[in-house]
């Protein structure tokens, strides 16, 4: 049985100061996105032939520590990717996402927020990409949908997919625990159905809604 | 990347419209922006906006060891950081000037105004102390963050929590929320900030200047004041000269200024208290009826 109650929310331009800016929402976790660029590199960043992609990830509380370097690390190498670089040489692309409020599922929700950052922002993409986070629950083999913390915790295994637009193929795969082939295609072909029915539409909407509107 | 300069087309009509009494967003010179206050569903969180300038404030609570001077007093550390997406030219963990100055300000009114009762932090004297910390970030800049992120401090700090503890003997207990409800923090008064900006010596003046009007100023009065008409913090920066007369105006329009603000300041904080009880009991039974749907 697929339970699903997950409250997805976005919203687009929510800052004037960016380029483009991005507010997604899963359930209690809440993060804000701007994205910066193409504009002014710094002569330690430039690259000649593309654009130079920087992620800064803020948290709620103190100052950065190495979990929000490992997940500036992972946004990077993805969304370094997915932008169109080449396009813009010797310039630089900054991504800054902000927590807002925390619960689970960081990582999910700071990659749809930077792709809808990106899109506000008008920046080149290959493709649009959709991150979807799930945790397999062991005994029933059933799959819960952006888990909360504790969900989490006491699943089998937990992990996040992302998947591009074009032909829903997988990008970026990050898990932890312990499974087994069957059960890894098992998640991976429901976290894209999710991704098609809910993800996508959600982006669908949210663009059509911002240029009818003008 | 670098601030986009100020050209000189752009500060020429700033200054003549200023002359005509206009200011570029419609406002009269002594309007304040709309003020905003977002509380968040955690305790002790908030994003406060003033026109559209954006910032999100945090307070957590730790339990450090009181500095040897002061052996009975709590700890408040206040950080503003001019996070990168505030505007383009911030950077990360570089402390740029504005920032060391907008801290200083900060620390200044809040701090040595004796804000929040420090003493009542206090759990073991000379051993155990809450250090209270707020952590705050420009979402937005479009002007006047000091205004901002003052009021984003004292409604945090107001909307925020800290867990009981109780000592018996050599033993320090801290009770979860489910256990026992956890106890607002102790506020003496409400030192409101209110920033006047300066154009062409002094001659002409506007309340809660945007990003151009700072750019254009000459010089920039801060002064903190709580509703009792007591002045907290006054500073004045910039190259220029002001008489004793504008000071004195400008004290004038700040108490009046205060005045109003203080009061929407404590509608809110009642809102959200009110709503938050209220919540307890719906988020309940929410739950509850998620539970007989599975």
């Amino acid at each position: 049985m697929l339970f699903d109650s997950s409250n997805l929310e976005a919203e687009l331009g929510c800052l004037t100061k960016p380029d483009g800016s991005a507010k997604f929402t899963i359930n209690d976790t809440v993060q804000l996105c701007g994205v910066y660029g193409p504009g002014e590199v710094k002569l330690m960043k430039e690259i000649a032939e593309r654009a130079s992609v920087s992620v800064v990830y803020k948290p709620r509380v103190g100052l950065n520590t190495n979990r929000e370097k490992v997940f500036e690390y992972t946004l990077r190498s993805i969304l370094d990717g997915i932008i169109i670089t080449s396009l813009h040489p010797r310039t630089a692309i900054n991504v800054i996402i902000q927590e807002v409020q925390n619960d689970s599922n960081y990582l999910a929700c700071s990659l749809n927020c930077a792709c809808l950052a990106l899109l506000d922002a008008n920046i080149p993409l290959k493709y649009t990409f959709a991150s979807v986070s799930c945790a397999l629950i062991e005994n029933e083999n059933r799959i819960i949908y952006f888990p909360n913390a504790k969900q989490e915790k006491e699943s089998l295994m937990s992990g996040t997919f992302v998947f591009d637009s074009v032909d829903k193929d997988l990008i970026s795969v990050n898990t932890s625990g312990v499974f087994d082939q069957d059960q890894f295609n098992f998640i991976l072909n429901n976290a894209r159905q999710y991704a098609i029915d809910k993800i996508f539409p959600l982006f669908n909407k949210l663009i059509n809604q911002q240029y009818n509107k003008n | 990347m670098r601030e986009v300069p100020l050209s000189l087309a752009e500060y020429d009509f700033v200054i003549k419209a200023l002359q005509d009494n206009l200011r570029l967003d419609r406002r009269s010179v002594y309007d304040i922006r709309d003020i905003k206050i977002n509380f968040l569903k955690t305790r002790g969180a908030c994003i406060v906006s003033i026109g559209n300038t954006q910032i999100s404030a945090q307070v957590s609570a730790d339990i450090v060891k009181p500095k040897d001077s002061r052996p009975n007093e709590g700890i408040l550390k206040i950080n503003l950081e001019l996070s990168p997406m505030g505007a383009q030219h911030f950077e990360v963990g570089k402390q740029s000037d504005q920032g060391v100055e907008l801290n200083r300000l900060l620390e200044k009114n809040l701090k040595q105004s004796r804000f929040l009762d420090i003493e009542t932090l206090c759990i073991r004297a000379g051993e155990k102390v809450w250090q209270i910390r707020i952590d705050l970030n420009v979402l937005n800049y479009e002007g006047n963050i000091l205004d901002c992120a003052n009021i984003a401090v004292i409604c945090a700090v107001s909307h925020f929590r800290l867990p009981e503890v109780s000592v018996t003997g050599d033993q320090i207990k801290i009770f979860t929320p489910e256990e026992r409800n956890p106890i607002p923090l102790i506020t003496i008064h409400m030192p409101i900030t209110l920033s006047f900006a300066f154009f062409d010596q002094g001659k002409y003046l506007v309340v809660d200047p945007t990003e151009l009007e700072e750019k254009c100023m000459d010089g920039k009065l801060v002064i903190g004041m709580n509703r009792h008409r007591e002045i907290c913090t006054m500073q004045l920066s910039g190259n220029m000269l002001l008489l004793k007369d504008q000071i004195k105006r400008c004290v004038d329009i700040t108490a009046n200024k205060v005045a109003k603000l203080t009061e929407f300041i404590q509608e809110e904080l009642n809102k959200t208290t009110s709503d938050l009880d209220q919540n307890q009991s719906v988020r309940t039974s929410s739950l509850a009826d998620k539970m007989s749907l599975t």
